[in-house]
């Protein structure tokens, strides 16, 4: 799974400069720049252990604990069977435990969220259970439930609680008046978890600023705010070994009062090929070898990315 | 000269991109639960019927009996391949890919009262095929009533083709212009299933009709109402052809009816299913030998309730009393 990132200058328009290109080989390729590790959890490492069946209160609301109870399965490798109000459950599947690189293994996950309140605080408390898929008796191979639980507590702290595509504008027209340089850097994290197959060309994807963006001791970019991108030449895996593949336009940032502040960013996803010297043995051995694929590619929650502002450009921030 | 036809075959066969959000979060429908299930549905009879009947085709099955509030379903073999394609290609494993047993299913609904609020009472019986013995799972009883429950909540009671502009709101006051602005986001759903089989090969460019799924409010004011129309249209249809060749659906969205009546352009990622994620053509093949040539692939069905993310193009000023 290789992410590529690019941006472009208005200076140089069209022409594309890679600011950073690796192979994942870790769990889970969460980030396109080096400091990546600078996160306040750790969402790479997921690993079986544990009961199977924990119990934990998240201090998220209900819609937002099943939204990063759905991420963090996932996470695992999990397809989503169904994702209701309180229950979330699915099975692993062989597809995306290759591409996150875990354990194989026939486990199914199922989550039951409930609204609560504990000491004082309002949550979510969330039952994992690890079974074998389709109802089978006996234990599971690997048990998920603790490192879902521990991914989900994670993306509760890292990413905000509320949505940020629903929320009310700020009114800033009384407000500061402050330049954003061209190429401010803005970093992002992935709201929430993607795989090839949910992405379509045209689909937006929403993200969130990672952490406040100060500009003479202004907060000019609030940590949470939405950021849009839209997917761009998505192809599935294909036959003859190619693996999936997807171009990430980033478009734009939206202020507290509904500004939309452009950014620049690309980020081209490419999953595995199939290498060409196993394709050639399978030909020598059978015909087959065409409707063998290649390997698909995942966003998880929370990964991060790091973007530039658009050109310079006025805003106006409120005075608090 | 066989690398040559597989070759051949597979240019034949391009593959498109599949994606679309499930009604009520249920991606795979899945057996659940014993072979009966009643239930009370907060909704009129005649409601949780037309739902019922947009479920069926979700569990494979199709009306065989209709005597108004009794109606009795058998499995459609070729709806089934379809469910069974698109759960395999999404990775669900076993044998029979997240599909339960062959059976009929039987249905029974009457007016009844729950903690004083008026619906429905649906009966729901599913009686597997005697030759099956245990294969295939448990019921189909509960996800039958599953999906309707779902659908009956989740689709309008408005007809969005007679009322375009949605379900109408108490306490309208004085009409005042409220601006929509560009790239507002909305949600619409597929209001019947879509099945590449009931598709003339010509549909392209034919109307594909949804219902948005909840109100647009913009500055307190409602602009697009819950249930209005929202327009698409065919851009591509292909049947099923031989060679393993799948059937394929394209639609494009075109438009949304505001309260006031207007049709405002809205833009999304354009659907592109196909009956199957891969061409299977050279596996038929290998396992099948000429033989495969004659296989026919398989037809693409799209589950009512299916929601897809839109956003409106350009600022539109909109006349509400709302």
């Amino acid at each position: 799974m290789t992410f590529k990132f690019l941006a472009s200058t208005p200076s140089k328009r069209g022409i594309k400069l890679a600011l950073a290109t690796f192979v994942c080989v870790a769990a889970i390729c969460a980030a396109v720049s080096a400091d990546a590790a600078t996160q306040a959890c750790a969402i790479h490492e997921i690993s079986p252990g544990g009961d199977p069946v924990v119990t934990r209160f998240l201090p998220a609301p209900l819609p937002r604990a099943r939204e990063v109870i759905a991420d963090a399965m996932q996470a695992t490798g999990v397809l989503l069977f169904k994702d209701t109000e309180q229950v979330v459950e699915g099975e692993r599947a062989v597809e995306r435990i290759q591409v996150l690189r875990l354990p194989r293994g026939d486990e199914a996950i199922r989550a039951m969220l409930t609204a609560v309140i504990q000491d004082g605080q309002a949550g979510t408390r969330v039952l994992v259970e690890t079974l074998r898929r389709s109802n089978k008796k006996g234990a599971p191979k690997h048990v998920w439930s603790t490192a879902v639980l521990d991914q989900a507590a994670c993306l509760v702290s890292l990413l905000s609680l509320d949505d940020p595509l629903h929320r009310a504008k700020i009114a800033a027209a009384d407000g500061a008046e402050i330049l954003v340089a061209d190429s401010t850097p803005v970093p992002v994290r992935s709201r929430h978890f993607f795989f090839n197959t949910d992405l379509k060309t045209n689909k937006s994807i929403p993200f969130e600023t990672a952490e406040d963006v100060v500009i003479d001791d202004s907060t000019a970019i609030p940590a949470g705010s939405l950021v849009t991108a839209s997917v761009e030449q998505a192809s599935d895996i294909g036959e003859y070994g190619r693996g999936a593949k997807a171009q990430l336009r980033f478009k734009y940032v939206v202020l507290p009062d509904g500004t939309q502040l452009p950014l620049r960013g690309i980020v081209d996803l490419q999953g595995k090929n199939e290498n060409k010297a196993t394709l050639a043995a399978f030909a020598v051995i059978r015909l087959g070898v065409l409707s063998i694929t290649g390997a698909g590619f995942a966003i998880p929650a929370g990964a991060l990315f790091h973007l530039e502002v658009d050109g310079e450009q006025k805003i106006r921030v409120s005075r608090e | 000269m066989r690398r040559f036809l597989g070759l051949l075959l597979l240019v034949m066969s391009p593959y498109r991109l599949r994606g679309e959000t499930p009604p009520c979060g249920i991606a795979i429908v899945q057996t659940a639960g014993p072979n009966t299930d009643e239930r009370f549905v907060a909704a009129p009879p005649q409601q949780v019927k037309a739902a019922l009947l947009k479920a069926l085709p979700a569990l494979g099955a199709k009306v065989h009996k209709d005597e108004g509030l009794h109606i009795e379903a058998d499995p459609d073999m070729g709806l089934r391949q379809s469910i069974q394609q698109k759960n395999k290609d999404s990775g669900v494993r076993g044998k029979y890919a997240g599909l339960g047993a062959l059976g009929k299913f039987t249905m029974d609904l009457r007016e009844a009262t729950q903690d004083g609020i008026d619906g429905s009472l649906l009966h729901v019986e599913f009686h597997k095929n005697g030759f099956v013995g245990r294969l295939g799972g448990e019921g189909y009883a509960q996800p039958l009533s599953e999906e309707t429950a779902c659908l009956t909540k989740l689709l309008s009671t408005n007809d969005p083709a007679s009322n375009p502009r949605g379900l109408e709101l108490k306490d309208a006051g004085p009409l005042h212009p409220v601006t929509l602005p560009d790239s507002t986001p909305l949600k619409v759903l597929l209001r019947d299933p879509l099945y590449s089989k009931k598709l003339e090969k010509d549909s392209a460019g034919q109307a594909v009709n949804f219902e948005v799924a909840e109100d647009v409010v913009v500055d307190g004011a409602t602009i697009i109402r819950r249930g209005a129309l929202a327009t698409g249209h065919f851009t591509n249809v292909q049947k099923t052809k031989r060679a393993g060749r799948h059937a394929k659906i394209d639609f494009a969205f075109d438009s949304v009816t505001t309260v006031d009546g207007q049709k405002v352009p809205v833009s999304g990622a354009n659907e592109q299913s196909k009956g199957g994620r891969h061409s299977e053509t050279m596996t038929y093949i290998e396992e099948g030998g000429a033989f495969a040539l004659f296989v026919k692939g398989t037809d693409v069905f799209i589950r009512a309730g299916t929601s897809y993310d839109l956003q409106v193009s350009g600022q539109h000023t909109v006349q509400t009393g709302h």
